[in-house]
């Protein structure tokens, strides 16, 4: 049985601070808090980790609409578009100043899942979404990036050399994670992987293991890593954590590699990248640039991608209530009045949007009331 | 009803501007009222002291902790501390 935990939590810009209630008993005796006593408790952050601990409910604007049931699945493609509209993505991070969600695949042997035909240059994209192939995804159940988001790519970039696994959206985000990178211009650079190691590899007449000596800096041991990029071997692409970090920034060692557990919703399996069981693939590479982003987890969360249709033209059908319809018509003149200088109407309108609303709160409360008892109560 | 109808209703012929007014007015709307609600559950972690708000956050509603005064995981609504506390938190950034 779980012990009981006393919390409570306080505002801190846009983030809420969980603190909890340190009962223990300080024993230094150069404390001025020495000795027993829970009345000189401290408020401390967390004392041990909970999963899904914190549960915050909330109000949010519906500006989207999905014409077709949920399916979630954990992968999705042109095939099985009509039966799966949306995807697990278990973990998510930074690609080049922008959100992206990546997808490692359903085993170690499938690799990243293929992602390219959400790219607003598919075919598929180009032949049902519009304007010119332009897609929204909605992300739910994500500790930070609930809501719509725009895809910016889900392709092949050749600029940077990404290709499966990978979502990348219009969303800025300066996250500050790592990435690990390497410009292809120097024909002579190429990418090893073999013996848990992801590395830079001298060949020809280049000496890029002397030159190049921040390619794996910024990551730290522990850190969740994703590769997108298409290599010849499935097991050298997708998420992986760092195990160590060579001193002269040539070489990322990993010893985990995970996978999409299908018999949960959406958590991770994985599986140690040990010579003996699943290696890397011994493999050089040298197609395009290649880059290793440092991965947060997001377990559980899952995207909506098929038939998404954002309030972004005049056919969009709102999802409200049709009272609250007539008091969004209200606010629409306030705005409008109040962009023309009309101060009067706009108070007019302005009191009959809220008198509406008030309206509409009292309008499903009827009959009797009860006070129920609160935590202070009397037992 | 669609955006079109809106517009009609509220005299106005600019797309764009409508469709503006109109994203607003649901957020306003959702800061009076509760429409469209939702709950969102993350990881507490050990010596983590700040969480970030959901990106579509309009109105918290509440905050309910796992275990909080209870054994039965139960979660329960916490209440909010009027100072903050004394001891910071080394991810206070």
């Amino acid at each position: 049985m779980a012990s009981v935990k006393e919390y409570a939590y306080y505002l801190e810009g846009n983030r809420v601070a969980i603190v909890e209630r340190d009962t223990a008993f300080d024993n230094d005796p150069n404390s001025k808090d020495y000795g027993p006593g829970s009345d000189r408790s401290a408020w401390k952050s967390p004392k041990s980790s909970v999963l899904g601990g914190l549960e915050i409910n909330y109000t949010h604007a519906l500006d989207y609409y999905m014409p077709a049931a949920r399916n979630i699945g954990w992968e999705f493609n042109l095939n099985t578009g009509e039966t799966v509209t949306s995807i697990y993505t278990p973990c998510y991070g930074e690609n080049e100043g922008y959100l992206a969600f990546y997808f490692p695949g359903k085993a170690l042997a499938d690799g990243p899942i293929d992602t390219t035909f959400l790219d607003p240059s598919s075919a598929d994209s180009q032949a049902n979404y519009k304007p010119d192939g332009e897609r929204w995804i909605v992300v739910h159940n994500h500790p930070r990036w609930n809501g719509v988001h725009k895809i910016k790519s889900a392709a092949l970039d050749t600029a940077v050399g990404f290709e499966y696994g990978l979502i990348t959206t219009y969303t800025k985000w300066s996250s500050g994670l790592a990435q690990a990178e390497a410009d292809d211009t120097l024909s002579d650079v190429l990418f090893g992987w073999g013996a848990g190691n992801i590395n830079l590899v001298d060949v020809g007449t280049s000496d890029i293991q002397t030159t190049v000596t921040a390619w794996n800096k910024g990551f730290s041991v522990g850190d969740y890593a994703f590769v997108a990029t298409k290599t010849s071997s499935v097991y050298n692409g997708g998420l992986f954590k760092i195990s160590a970090l060579s001193d002269d920034g040539n070489t990322i060692t990993v010893d985990t590699a995970y996978y999409s557990d299908t018999t949960t919703s959406g958590k991770l399996a994985s599986i140690e990248v040990t010579l003996s069981s699943l290696p890397l693939v011994a493999e050089l590479y040298s197609a395009n640039n290649m880059c290793i982003n440092q991965a947060l987890l997001c377990e559980g969360a899952y995207i909506d991608v098929w038939g998404v249709q954002v309030l972004e033209d005049e056919s969009f059908e709102l999802d409200l209530p049709p009272f609250l319809q007539q008091a969004l018509v209200y606010y629409v003149k306030m705005r409008a009045f109040e962009d023309l200088g009309d101060i009067d109407r706009r108070e007019y309108f302005d009191k009959l949007f809220r008198k509406h609303l008030e309206r509409y709160e009292n309008s499903r409360i009827s009959g009797l009331r009860i006070i129920s008892p609160g935590p202070n109560a009397i037992r | 009803m669609k955006v079109k109808q809106i517009m009609e209703r509220a005299g106005l012929t600019e797309t764009g501007r409508g469709i503006s007014y109109i994203k607003d007015g649901l957020d306003e709307i959702n800061m009076y009222t509760e429409v469209h609600t939702r709950t969102q559950r993350m990881d507490i972690n050990e010596d983590q002291r700040f969480y970030k708000f959901p990106d579509d956050v309009v109105k918290v509603l509440d905050i309910r902790v796992k275990n909080h005064l209870n054994s039965k995981d139960q979660y329960r609504k916490i209440p909010r501390l009027l100072y903050k506390p004394v001891i910071n938190d080394s991810d206070n950034t």
